[in-house]
């Protein structure tokens, strides 16, 4: 068993060979996601995309093409190409040479008809203005992903929506899928290669072999019928006894002899397994480059621990972690069985003690009363959140007491003198009537603050936002505002200049009369807002493009069009990553909002509907494409009927240059928002009114009730801390909250 | 929360009461049934334990759990042989050097946390052992 666990050790880490991360263009993409179907593919050069006498006209091989295999008939294995690539035709061609399956994904509709004699056009179906959800189109793609074959070379010619539009990318997966098994069992003729690809090879295939499953299957089987066989047995022929805790513990037993049996071997075992990290640390330090960092090693073991990364280790192909992982927990599974007699015999032991021990009487008589009683203190004056900790151990500590108490069969009462007994009750007694009182008497006194500086530390130069930290029972005394700038403290406005009055109000209640200014930290509740009152929409759009539209579904009956489709438009020359593109639709609930969600009954509902589905798999793009255009089809059925908003999401909005959604043969009219809106991490002014007036309404996602400000400011400026400190005594603001202006970085304090 | 305090307080004092005071008698006057008082002092602290994991949202399980395991950790240090807990500070402060040695500073950090808290339990067992346990020398 040593020199198994060992031989096993050893290949685990014998397989060192891990893929670099590569740059993430759209090819890398598509190559993943042929590689996660089974599918083994090479890709070309990007230097094939450049004209041949950049290159010295030389035909370039694919970059995947090892020393191993170059030269070699390309047996089992795909060229991928982008059509976008093949613009060098003699490089093209060679590039392909070798190979038997050439995948051609058709990107922005390049044809490559002359190149490979076969075309992009597709005569079969148009799939970006299918219902991608119709099983129809699923039957379709697989013959359109039936290859073609050209001079003895099979071409796969795929349109880029299959493979960027999640639906048909799984249909077009369960196609690969199916081929690359089919593939599997056809047999590939062997060939002469390394150690290390045969390891790779092997392991890439077992998971999905027969053997691992029949593998798997009989050890499962094996445990059970192990583990099993007794109670099986017992339940054939003695059912009854299965109620018989002997038959567990003798179980247990069991497993426990084998363990005091085998001790040596396993401690042998473990020895030689933590021998190993030697070599492991060297591994690492020696493959990070970092010799100085000592601690690179044990944060890389650390990171490898999650049992849940198995998966991605295995899809990143960075086997060694695999290994890793695999000797980690093998190696724990050796220490804990080393451990566990030694364990059990303390646990045994301490048990025995514990339980034999003899307490001194007096120790015990006043144990209960005293932590009684400084239950009590710490629930008079402190909350529940400080003082649990302390009730949770003090109920464990009584638990004990009685228990042991009751064991011994001690006369507790017996314990105490008739003095002792009066001074307990008297002193359980107070304690329950001040624990009952003085909440009372909190409330009846008037509060006594405590004053304190609205800005305490004492820095040369100060600037907002500036955030404050508060105390119980704490105002703060006068500090006076001469700057230019409106001042918020967390959502509420508290100053303006040239302005009388300030009225908070929340957004929900929004009006546009008079001089109005909006702020927001949520993105839901403005959603909500202008769902329910439209009019706000013309305050927040905006004539750029933004990723955050409103839409009117209801004139174009969206149910009874055959498409729809989203043509999203990206900004290529940031090199964007691939990305999951997500289409968010919310729409106001019709029932909330008829019968209101302030009832008991109506409060669990949600005023708003947001669905959010997966349009689109991005794969990235190159610099070179400038603005590439995506058409996307989609379900109509899963679009709303009614007014909307729309957030496209999952790529930052750098990235996005435009979105249109065309519903039959009609472009939906977008009014795009504010971006600001979208801001969650801190307070934004979304929009406020150009001119002044006597009284200016603040609009906030955050107030919950009307809150107002007269200024009268003297000679000194404004006091900043009256306005605070009656939003204080309100119990509105965080702590810490937040003193803002909409200046950003305004100069606050300089002494 | 108050009126939660109280009731905590109030249950704590009446699982006092109840195994202090001869309720059993009384009870069994009035309704003629016999009456464990541990029993009932035990059932109100597991009521007063129910009702702070419920308020807790079971957080209070955990942290219930670990002051099981330490007060048991505790009483098993207070009862085992002097010589253990100052043997292991001496074993963890020795580990000290030869971990910050190998640039583990977190290792060796936690090394001399764990040898300050053998030193604390030798030293909480050389006070208080003869004090709360019967017989008990200074083994």
């Amino acid at each position: 068993m040593l020199k198994q666990a060992v031989i096993l050790c050893m290949l685990s880490f014998g397989i060192l060979t891990s893929t670099s991360v590569a740059a993430q263009t759209s090819l890398d993409y598509y190559k993943k996601v042929f590689k996660l179907w089974g599918i083994q593919v090479d890709t070309l050069a990007p230097e094939l995309t450049q004209p041949a006498t950049a290159t010295g006209g030389n035909a370039q091989q694919p970059t995947d093409r090892t020393d191993t295999n170059r030269g070699q008939a390309m047996d089992g294995r795909y060229l991928l190409v982008l059509a976008s690539q093949s613009k060098n035709i003699l490089q093209a061609e060679n590039a392909t040479l070798g190979y038997q399956n050439v995948i051609v994904i058709c990107d922005a509709g390049e044809q490559v008809a002359s190149v490979f004699g076969v075309s992009c056009t597709f005569d079969k179906l148009n799939y970006a203005e299918q219902n991608p959800n119709l099983s129809s189109v699923a039957d379709t793609i697989k013959q359109t992903a039936w290859s073609t074959n050209v001079n003895g070379v099979n071409y796969h010619v795929l349109p880029q929506v299959l493979l960027i539009t999640p639906q048909y990318q799984e249909s077009l997966g369960f196609y690969y899928k199916a081929l690359a098994r089919s593939q599997e069992t056809a047999g590939a003729k062997p060939t002469k290669v390394t150690g290390n690809s045969i390891a790779q090879n092997l392991l890439s295939t077992f998971k999905d072999s027969a053997l691992f499953k029949g593998t798997v299957y009989i050890l499962v089987l094996l445990v059970f019928g192990a583990v099993l066989r007794q109670p099986l047995a017992v339940l054939f022929h003695q059912p009854r006894l299965l109620l018989h805790r002997e038959l567990y513990l003798q179980l247990a037993q069991r497993a426990a002899v084998l363990v005091t049996y085998n001790y040596t071997k396993l401690t042998v075992i473990f020895l030689v397994l933590a021998l190993c990290y030697i070599p492991v640390f060297y591994t690492l330090t020696s493959l990070a480059g970092l010799p100085s960092d000592s601690g690179y090693p044990l944060s890389y073991i650390a990171a490898t621990l999650n049992p849940f990364d198995t998966q991605a280790f295995g899809a990143a192909q960075t086997l060694f972690r695999v290994g890793l992982q695999f000797y980690l927990y093998t190696l724990a599974l050796f220490g804990f069985l080393v451990i566990l007699p030694h364990l059990a015999r303390v646990v045994t032991s301490a048990s025995q003690r514990i339980v034999h021990v003899q307490l001194n009487p007096s120790f015990v008589k006043w144990l209960i009363p005293s932590t009684v009683l400084v239950n009590g203190l710490a629930l008079t004056f402190g909350d529940l959140q400080t003082s649990a900790g302390l009730v949770l151990l003090s109920a464990v500590v009584l638990v004990t007491v009685l228990v042991y108490i009751q064991s011994r069969h001690i006369d507790y009462a017996g314990l105490f003198t008739a003095t002792q007994r009066r001074l307990t009750m008297f002193g359980l007694l107070a304690g329950l009537t001040l624990t009952t009182a003085y909440p009372m008497l909190q409330q009846t006194r008037p509060t006594d603050y405590a004053f304190e500086p609205l800005i305490g530390i004492k820095d040369e130069v100060i600037v907002f936002p500036y955030s404050k930290k508060w105390g119980s029972q704490v105002l703060f005394e006068p500090y006076y505002y001469t700057g230019p700038s409106r001042v918020y403290a967390d959502s509420y406005l508290i100053y303006a200049p040239n302005t009388n009055r300030v009225v908070n109000k929340p957004l929900t209640r929004f009006s546009d009369a008079g001089n109005i200014t909006l702020i927001s930290e949520n993105p839901d509740a403005v959603f909500e807002t202008i769902l329910k009152t439209p009019k706000l929409e013309k305050y927040l759009s905006t004539t750029d493009f933004s990723p955050l539209a409103t839409v009117d579904f209801a004139p174009t009956a969206t149910v009874s069009s055959p498409t729809a489709q989203a043509q999203l438009s990206v900004n290529c020359n940031l090199s964007p990553p691939p990305a999951a593109i997500k289409l968010t639709t919310v729409v106001l609930d019709r029932f909330a909002h008829t019968y209101g969600t302030t009832t008991e009954a109506n409060a669990l509902i949600d005023p708003v509907i947001t669905e959010s589905e997966r349009i689109m798999n991005f794969p990235g793009c190159r610099a070179e494409t400038g603005v590439e255009t995506f058409e996307i089809p989609l379900d109509p059925h899963t679009l709303p009927q009614d007014y909307a908003v729309l957030l496209v999401s999952g790529l930052d909005p750098q990235y996005l240059a435009g979105f249109k959604l065309v519903v039959g043969r009609t472009e939906l009219p977008l009014k795009y928002l504010t971006k600001e809106v979208l801001t969650t991490a801190k307070y934004t002014v979304l929009y406020t009114s150009p001119s002044t007036s006597d009284t200016l309404t603040n609009y906030s996602t955050q107030v919950r009730t009307d809150f107002q400000v007269e200024l009268t400011d003297d000679s000194r400026g404004y006091d900043l801390s009256a306005p605070i400190n009656a939003l204080l005594k309100m119990g509105v603001l965080s702590n810490p909250f937040s003193i803002w202006t909409d200046t950003p970085n305004e100069l606050l304090q300089k002494l | 929360m108050p009126v939660f305090n109280i009731t905590v307080y109030a249950l704590l004092v009446g699982a006092f009461w109840v195994f202090f005071l001869p309720v059993e008698k009384l009870v069994k006057s009035v309704v003629h049934i016999e009456v464990a008082r541990s029993a009932v002092s035990l059932g109100i602290v597991l009521c007063v334990i129910g009702l702070l994991v419920h308020q807790t949202a079971l957080a209070g399980m955990v942290y219930l759990l670990a002051f099981a395991l330490c007060l048991g950790a505790f009483g098993l240090g207070l009862l085992v042989d002097r010589k253990y807990p100052y043997m292991l500070a001496l074993v963890f402060v020795t580990l000290c050097p030869v971990l910050l040695i190998l640039k583990l500073n977190r290792l060796a950090e936690l090394s001399a946390v764990l040898c300050y808290l053998c030193l604390i339990l030798g030293i909480t067992k050389d006070i208080f052992h003869t004090k709360l346990v019967t017989g008990a020398t200074h083994a």
